[in-house]
């Protein structure tokens, strides 16, 4: 059984993506690598000093919260790593997950289970993809479903 | 020694002057104050209150309204200002809607607009009336963006309002010249000539900006750390590119060549704003940037009430007619011109199409300002050529306009923009804010009641008493706030955020005071504090890229944010 892969963007879902992750980790007996993802769109244009201060505060970020998570759920244990990386969503996830031999991959999105929970048999064409490409499942962490 | 009597009149005049600026600017002081109290937009309150200042003795206030005093005076530090604070990547990011808005959009909107007047106000030619069309499109962000800040709208609708109004202004300009010039008897006008006339205004006018705004920014507020010469620097680039872009063919013995100076003010203000301010030192960035805050209030002060003594209610209701043309006019071209465009620019670049929501907000926030009427007032130099009855007709409707634009739409664009669910500090969020701000305030009372103790002015037993209440109280209001991020914790990222900024800042205070003391020397506190920079841009950066959504994202015409 493979690490998770968490890919987190910092919006509104991170916070439940971020906690389902660890939960899940502890339950099974994984570690978690929390990826941010950066839009090159953005990111290209801006000079080195802040294309590095944006990848060193994305991971500040994610270690704080990762910490603050685990320590209110009790799941001090957990052990977690963070990556920043910048590119296309889909590509940039497969190969990190490939990089770290990642079990299962999970995302956060905005939308209700209904029309985005893969895991509950929706038929979320980014997960699908992202599942294709990797070869490991993909759950989809959504505000009302969120897969505990 | 007696003066002559030319100069102690002219110097009479200068004092009536003196005196009437002084008064304007108390009488604008005394609004922002009021303002607070109710909730108003503060150019709303200045021309309601410009209105009344026109029942006063017509001497009361000697100021000479020209174009020179509106254009080279009034709108460049409106124009820099406006612009210092627009991040280029930002606006990169969207320049196709901001470009297509601001170009093909006051386009349309002078020659739609133009058409209605020139067909139902009788009297107005129909070069004029496109020039009514072109400063009219000019749109005015000012009340807009106020609201935008105290709601919390997402930055990329803040960014596509204040870049279509920055370069509409422009455009507008541009258009309102080429269009006078071929307004009167005797005047002469081809498309081609037009055309080539208009692209050399723009972009000369751009080019006169970015040269002389990479110039200040790269050699002189990069080299040198001196914040007033610094500042002073600044007031000669924006009043400087703004001239030089104006009188361009005079300095040259270039008869015919004209360059717009509104666009030459932006491109310069933008440079400043994107590399200048990147290169300062700390003092000297706000130096800056609390002068132009300054300059642009009272600007826009004076332009308001100006806007005010100008209208006289009569010659309003007198020409009522012309003003519900104008008003229909401009309604339905910002219809087609939001939502049309809008359209366009959706099928050409679906991944970055602006939300209806957005589009919504756009038109019914399309508010008319200062721009237009800073033009309506330099047609007092038109006079002879266009006829006092013409003038005064294209002055009333744009008065009427911005009028109506400012009172109803301006009082009415908050709720618009609560009830689309645009607004980014939904009750949760403010509520979370009132609590942590409880919190500090018992914190510092906490502390205040420690040294009173320490200082030996409060006995022991007072002491604790007190400080048991409130450690009680603290103690209560903490559990309070952990309860409200248990319901609601994607607020913790706020928090985070919010925390990390402060942190950073803190940072950035303690390197000042260091090199202050001696500790540290000025080049280890400018590249220091340039990196701690570089780490607050990072964090808004992060912040806006966060409003994006999560991985899987929502449609971006369901999207409220797309920061």
């Amino acid at each position: 059984m493979g690490d998770i892969v968490c890919a987190i963007r910092g919006g509104p879902g991170s916070y439940q993506t971020r906690r389902v992750a660890l939960q899940r980790a502890a339950e099974r007996g994984v570690n978690v690598h929390f990826l941010s993802i950066v839009d090159p769109v953005a990111y290209e244009p801006l000079h080195e000093g802040e294309q590095h201060a944006i990848r060193a505060e994305m991971a500040w970020r994610d270690l704080a919260m990762a910490r603050s998570i685990a320590a209110h759920a009790g799941l001090d244990d957990v052990r977690f790593t963070v990556a920043v990386r910048v590119g296309a969503l889909a590509d940039t996830i497969s190969a990190y997950a490939k990089e770290v031999e990642a079990g299962s991959i999970l995302i956060g999105s905005p939308r209700p289970a209904a029309d985005a929970a893969l895991a509950d048999g929706g038929t979320e064409p980014f997960a699908e993809e992202l599942q294709q490409n990797v070869g490991v499942n993909v759950f989809v962490v959504t505000p009302d479903k969120p897969m505990d | 020694m007696d003066q002559p009597a030319l100069l102690v009149a002219q110097e009479a005049g200068l004092l009536d002057s003196e005196v009437s600026i002084v008064l304007l600017l108390a009488v604008a002081a005394v609004v922002a104050v009021a303002v607070r109290r109710i909730r108003l937009p503060y150019t709303v309150a200045l021309v309601v209150v410009g209105l009344g200042l026109a029942f006063l003795p017509e001497d009361a206030i000697a100021i000479d309204v020209s174009a020179d005093l509106i254009l080279a005076v009034l709108v460049p530090p409106l124009l820099f200002e406006a612009t210092l604070h627009i991040s280029w990547g930002r606006l990169r990011r969207d320049l196709a809607p901001v470009l297509l808005l601001a170009l093909v959009g006051t386009l349309l909107g002078a020659f739609v607009v133009g058409g209605f007047v020139a067909g139902f106000v009788d009297g107005v030619p129909w070069a004029a009336a496109v020039a009514f069309g072109a400063l009219i499109s000019a749109t005015d962000p000012v009340a807009v963006i106020a609201f935008f800040r105290s709601i919390g709208v997402s930055k990329r609708l803040t960014i596509l309002v204040e870049g279509e109004s920055l370069f509409n202004d422009g455009v507008a300009f541009v258009v309102f010249i080429i269009a006078l010039a071929a307004a009167g008897p005797g005047a002469s006008f081809s498309v081609g000539s037009a055309i080539g006339q208009f692209v050399i205004d723009a972009f000369g006018g751009l080019g006169v900006g970015l040269i002389l705004g990479y110039i200040v920014s790269s050699l002189i507020l990069k080299n040198l750390d001196d914040h007033l010469i610094e500042t002073a620097v600044s007031v000669a680039l924006a009043f400087g590119s703004y001239l030089l872009a104006e009188e361009f063919g005079a300095i040259f013995d270039l008869a015919d060549v004209h360059l717009s100076g509104i666009l030459a003010v932006v491109a310069a203000g933008l440079m400043v704003g994107n590399i200048g301010l990147r290169n300062t030192s700390p003092t000297t960035r706000l130096t800056l940037e609390n002068f132009w805050e300054f300059a642009a209030f009272v600007a826009n002060s004076l332009v308001f009430l100006l806007l005010g003594l100008q209208i006289h209610i009569s010659e309003l209701w007198d020409k009522a007619g012309a003003v519900l043309v104008a008003l229909a006019a401009i309604q339905v071209t910002r219809l087609v011109v939001v939502y049309g465009l809008g359209t366009i620019h959706g099928v050409m670049q679906p991944d970055r199409k602006v939300p209806r929501r957005y589009q919504h907000v756009m038109f019914w926030g399309g508010l008319r300002g200062a721009i237009s009427v800073a033009l309506a007032l330099s047609l007092v130099a038109e006079v002879d050529r266009l006829g006092e009855e013409v003038v005064s007709t294209l002055q009333v409707m744009t008065f009427g306009v911005v009028l109506f634009t400012l009172l109803v739409q301006g009082l009415t664009i908050e709720r618009l923009i609560k009830r689309l669910g645009l607004a980014a500090k939904p009750v949760e969020r403010v509520e979370q804010q009132r609590r942590q701000a409880r919190i500090y305030a018992q914190q510092a009372g906490l502390d205040e009641l420690e040294r009173l103790h320490n200082q030996g002015v409060l006995f022991r037993d007072l002491y604790e008493a007190m400080a048991d209440l409130y450690k009680g109280e603290l103690a209560s209001d903490a559990e309070e706030l952990r309860d409200h991020l248990r319901r609601y914790p994607e607020l913790e990222t706020d928090m985070y955020i919010q925390a990390r900024t402060d942190t950073l800042r803190a940072e950035r205070s303690a390197l000042q005071d260091a090199a202050r003391r001696g500790l540290i020397a000025e080049d280890v506190l400018t590249e220091l504090s340039a990196d701690l920079n570089d780490h607050l841009a990072a964090l808004e950066f992060i912040e806006g890229d966060a409003r994006q959504g999560d991985i899987v994202q929502v449609q971006p015409d369901e999207e409220a944010d797309d920061g």
